[in-house]
Formats: C-alpha cells, sequence, structure tokens
C-alpha cells in the first residue's frame, strides 16, 4: 500500500481518531512498517487536541439583554400562520432565503390578479380584448387600473385617467356610445372599462 | 467543547413553540441556551472577539425573524448553526477577512495591549505550554486561514463535537463530503501550525 493511499484512506473515513490496532487491514500493516505515516498520524492528531483543547469563552454578560433589545416587531396573525403553512413545502432549506417565500406569495397575488381579469373579460366585456390599440380608461388614478393591466396579460393595454379628456378622440367615444351598455367595469372599480387606444 | 443545553429535546421544542405564538421569554430562554455555543463558533470562524459578537447577536435576531418558517424537521441547534454558519461566511467575504499570516516576533495584541510572543522551549510540560494564550492564540490565527467552507467543518466538529450528521445538515453538503473536508481541514492545519511552530512540542 502506498503512503499517499493509506493517508487517504485514514483521512476520508476519520481513521486518525482509531487506535492503530483497531484500524482495518491493510492499513494497520502499513502503519505498523511505515514510520512517515506513524508520525504523519500523529501529527494530524496533535492538531486535533490542540484545536479542541482551545478555551470556549463566554460572551459578554448584556449578551442577551441586547438581543432580545434588538429583536424587530413580529405580528403573529392566524393568517400568517395559513400562509406560512401553505407555503412551508416551497421553503427552501435555508432560513435566510426569505426570497422563495416572498416569490411564492407574488405568484398567488398574481394568480389571483390573472383570474380576476380574466373572469372580468370573460363575463364583463364584448371588446375583443385581443384587439391592439385598446386602453383601460380609469375616471380617476388607481393603482387598480396599473394591476388590471397586468391581470389580461396586454402590454398594449394601457391605464388612462378620464381626467385628461383630450386623450379620448372622436372614434372612442363612438365606440363607448356602442358599446355602453354591453361594456361592464374590467375591475371592482367602475370607472374602469375598455376603449379604443388613440395612440397617446 | 461547549456544554450543551440543561433542557430535554421536548423542553427545547415547547420553548420554541412557544416563542413562535409570539411568546418573547420563551425566546430568551432559548438565546440564554445557545448563545455560548452560538458565540465561540462564530469566534472561532472569524477570529475576532467583537465581530464574533455581532454575528452572534444577528443570528438570534435572524432566528427570531424566521420563527414561523422554522418547522422542528431540523432541530432547532442544527437550524441556529445554520444561520450562524451562512452569517460567518457572509462576514468573512464581505468583510474580505485576509489570510492572518502572522510572524512569530509580531507581538500579539490583547486588551491590556501588545505582548510579545514567547515561545516556550522545551523543557517546559506540554501541558503548560498548551495551555498558554500565545499558543491559543497561534491556533486561533491558523484556524482563520483555512478556507470557510473547511474552517466550518472543523469548528463545528472540533470545537462544538457535533456529529457528521448534523454538520452535513448545517453546510447542505453529503456526508462524505463533510469528512473529506473534515480531512483536508486538519491537512491544512497541520501543515500552517508546523510552518509556524513545531506540533510535535505540543503532544
Amino acid at each position: 500500500m502506498r503512503c499517499r493511499d493509506a493517508r487517504k484512506q485514514l483521512g476520508t473515513h476519520n481513521y486518525v481518531e482509531y487506535n492503530p490496532e483497531d484500524l482495518p487491514e491493510p492499513l494497520r500493516t502499513h502503519l505498523d512498517l511505515c514510520p512517515a505515516c506513524r508520525r504523519w498520524m500523529e501529527r494530524i492528531r496533535a492538531v486535533s487536541d490542540m484545536v479542541r483543547s482551545m478555551a470556549q469563552p463566554k460572551p459578554s454578560d448584556d449578551f442577551t439583554s441586547r438581543v432580545m433589545g434588538s429583536l424587530p416587531k413580529r405580528s403573529v396573525s392566524p393568517v400568517g400562520n395559513w400562509l406560512s403553512g401553505l407555503f412551508g413545502p416551497l421553503r427552501a432549506p435555508s432560513p435566510l432565503l426569505p426570497a422563495t417565500h416572498t416569490i411564492a406569495v407574488a405568484c398567488l397575488v398574481l394568480a389571483l390578479l390573472v383570474g380576476g381579469g380574466l373572469y372580468a373579460a370573460r363575463t364583463g366585456s364584448s371588446v375583443d380584448l385581443d384587439m391592439p390599440g385598446g386602453a383601460i380608461v380609469a375616471d380617476g388614478a388607481t393603482p387598480v387600473t396599473a394591476a388590471a393591466s397586468v391581470a389580461v396579460g396586454m402590454s398594449h393595454f394601457r391605464p388612462v385617467s378620464a381626467s385628461q379628456p383630450d386623450v379620448l378622440g372622436l372614434e372612442d367615444l363612438i365606440l363607448r356610445h356602442e358599446n355602453y351598455e354591453m361594456n361592464k367595469p374590467l375591475s371592482t372599480d367602475p370607472g374602469i372599462r375598455l376603449v379604443r387606444d388613440v395612440g397617446y | 467543547m461547549t456544554a450543551g443545553p440543561t433542557l430535554s429535546l421536548e423542553q427545547i421544542q415547547g420553548l420554541v413553540r412557544r416563542a413562535q405564538q409570539g411568546d418573547n421569554a420563551a425566546f430568551e430562554q432559548l438565546v440564554e441556551l445557545y448563545k455560548t455555543k452560538i458565540y465561540n463558533y462564530a469566534l472561532r470562524m472569524l477570529g475576532d472577539p467583537d465581530t464574533a459578537e455581532d454575528v452572534a447577536q444577528e443570528t438570534f435576531i435572524k432566528a427570531y425573524s424566521s420563527l414561523s418558517s422554522f418547522r422542528g424537521a431540523a432541530a432547532f441547534q442544527t437550524w441556529l448553526y445554520r444561520i450562524a454558519s451562512n452569517l460567518a461566511i457572509d462576514t468573512v467575504r464581505r468583510r474580505k477577512y485576509r489570510q492572518n499570516t502572522f510572524s512569530l516576533d509580531e507581538p500579539i495584541e490583547t486588551s491590556d495591549g501588545p505582548i510579545e510572543r514567547d515561545i516556550e522551549d522545551d523543557a517546559a510540560g506540554p501541558e503548560r505550554r498548551f495551555e498558554s494564550a500565545q499558543l491559543q492564540q497561534q491556533v486561533s490565527q491558523a484556524i482563520v486561514q483555512l478556507s470557510p467552507k473547511l474552517r466550518t467543518v472543523l469548528v463545528l466538529y472540533e470545537l462544538q463535537g457535533l456529529s457528521y450528521d448534523e454538520i452535513a445538515g448545517i453546510v447542505g453538503a453529503p456526508l462524505g463530503t463533510v469528512k473529506s473536508r473534515l480531512f483536508n481541514a486538519r491537512e491544512q492545519l497541520k501543515k500552517i501550525l508546523v510552518d509556524e511552530v513545531d506540533v510535535e512540542t505540543f503532544r
């Protein structure tokens, strides 16, 4: 047996912690015959002993009070627990990777928006949502407009505020009139409905 | 080796459950139970008491923030070590802790001021030599010269007394990798110490 192989085996199987007589063959025989490997093993053991014998000091006396004084506010709500349980299996093994949790919640929100948007589109509008040049017109600036824009999944729909009447052309007004009864609000915001984009 | 918590596993699990429900007194008990272990782990990983204390505190604060995500599949201790390990390695990398090479001629910085390295001669007993603060410092300095991965396994195994399985759970590596890293860590540490000090004189 070569010294190199012997040392690799000794190290890989942590045989350095064994008594020489407990070592399996052919390691035992090799160590009996090889003073260099015996010396090597003794040195490795000496290093282990040195590390193990190091002092184990205590942290400062006010360690715990400083930790407790630095704790962030944490709300424990039933909803939070339910969500936490729901996404538990998706969690990354490391607690320092909150991104997975955030992504899971973001997916839920996105799914709700897409689902809600498609439902509203199916049930509430005769306007072809795939029609290019469409726009979502809102009576007031509201975050829902942006969300609905994402929900229908079309980048060519854009939120437009009705407080800016100059963005509505004649064609839009005609279309709005014709479809007035048929168009239902795209979202719960009654100010949102679909009209043709006029290129603004 | 650091003394372990005196509570039973069930008692610790009970504390964790209470802490998860918002009982800060229970969390405080957990901090008391594990603070010395986590601090020592950080100390040997970083080689600097002040930074080690910061990392240990941060470990508990992170643990508190993530308590709701702890499911108990892993032991609380393993979970804590995992947080501490990530923070310590991040600190090593962020601050670019360079390999703290040192010369035996350099004085050792202590809280009481610099002291000269005094390598005792062979006439002194090995136990006395080994207990000297200088040697402790040398070993500590040698440990921080190891790569973070090797250092983590060495400290967890030799100083914290964890099993291979626990270490594998903490570092997220197979058992064979843990053993291999431990072997490499010992081998490298031996080389460092033999270069600086004749390791055999400490046996």
